[in-house]
């Protein structure tokens, strides 16, 4: 670890554990502790490439799974009121306009009887 | 591709057309039929984002609109009647009549409707009226034969 220059933060870190070694640690020093702590992890997602990724794949199925369940209904949902949008629509302008409402029978002119 | 990740897939799609079906069997059709007014005037209200008071102004509109909605229904019956004789009679003039008045009461019919609409629409947001108009008009405008309809009237401020 750096050791801090800060006088107080070098007290504070004595106070807090009096064995610390707050000697200065060269840059190899610093890399080699860290990487020596990345090895001591107790999850094997820090020590290989893509353990990470493994260890998230259930998770990500999982939202996949509710994502799809989600467009379903949202899918869903979208088409059902627009049906309704559709039948209301319709009902209600049948409601207001006289030729919906009371729909005449178109008059047929060829079958009226014509004079010789 | 890793099997896993295809079984993911495969359950993810299976998923979502449980997701469609399950909230399609949820949203059954209404109860109520939909060619009643107060179901007419729910869906509105729920639709086209109208308060109460927007609502009951609606319903009141739809009110004052139904008399004279039903005495154009009557007109045109009239109408519709002296034709067929005419045509019957084989009376070109009684014939040409029939079909002028015919042609009168259904502009006067498409003028009324439309005005109903937009004073329905009145009623809305700005927003929500523009899309009542886009969604009914085309719906009466078969009856609609020529232009000249007054101006829309200005939406209601939200």
């Amino acid at each position: 670890m750096t050791t801090p220059s800060d006088p107080s933060l070098r007290a504070l870190l004595r106070r807090a554990d009096p064995a610390a070694d707050l000697a200065p640690v060269s840059d190899e020093a610093f890399a080699g502790a860290v990487h020596a702590r990345i090895l001591s992890a107790d999850t094997a997602s820090l020590r290989s490439a893509g353990a990470l990724a493994r260890q998230l794949f259930p998770l990500a199925a999982a939202l996949a799974i509710l994502a799809s369940i989600g467009a379903g209904s949202a899918v869903a949902y979208a088409r059902e009121r627009d049906a309704r949008a559709e039948t209301f629509a319709s009902a209600y302008a049948r409601n207001i306009d006289p030729w919906q409402r009371h729909p005449v029978a178109p008059v047929d002119a060829s079958a009226a009887p014509r004079r010789p | 591709m890793p099997r896993r990740t295809l079984l993911t897939l495969v359950l993810a799609l299976v998923a979502g057309i449980l997701g469609y079906g399950a909230t399609r069997l949820a949203l059954r059709p209404p109860a109520r039929a939909a060619d009643s007014t107060e179901a007419q005037l729910d869906w509105l209200a729920r639709e086209f984002s109208l308060d109460k008071r927007a609502r009951a102004e609606v319903a009141r509109l739809q009110s004052a609109y139904e008399p004279i909605c039903e005495s154009h229904c009557a007109a045109i019956g009239r109408a519709q009647a002296a034709l067929k004789a005419a045509i019957a009679a084989d009376n070109a003039a009684a014939r040409a009549a029939a079909e002028a008045e015919l042609a009168r009461l259904k502009q006067i019919c498409a003028e009324s409707t439309q005005a109903h609409l937009r004073a329905v629409a009145a009623q809305m947001p700005p927003d929500q009226a523009a899309r009542f108009l886009t969604l009914m008009q085309p719906r009466v405008a078969h009856t609609v034969e020529r232009t000249g309809a007054p101006a829309l009237a200005p939406a209601r401020a939200p």
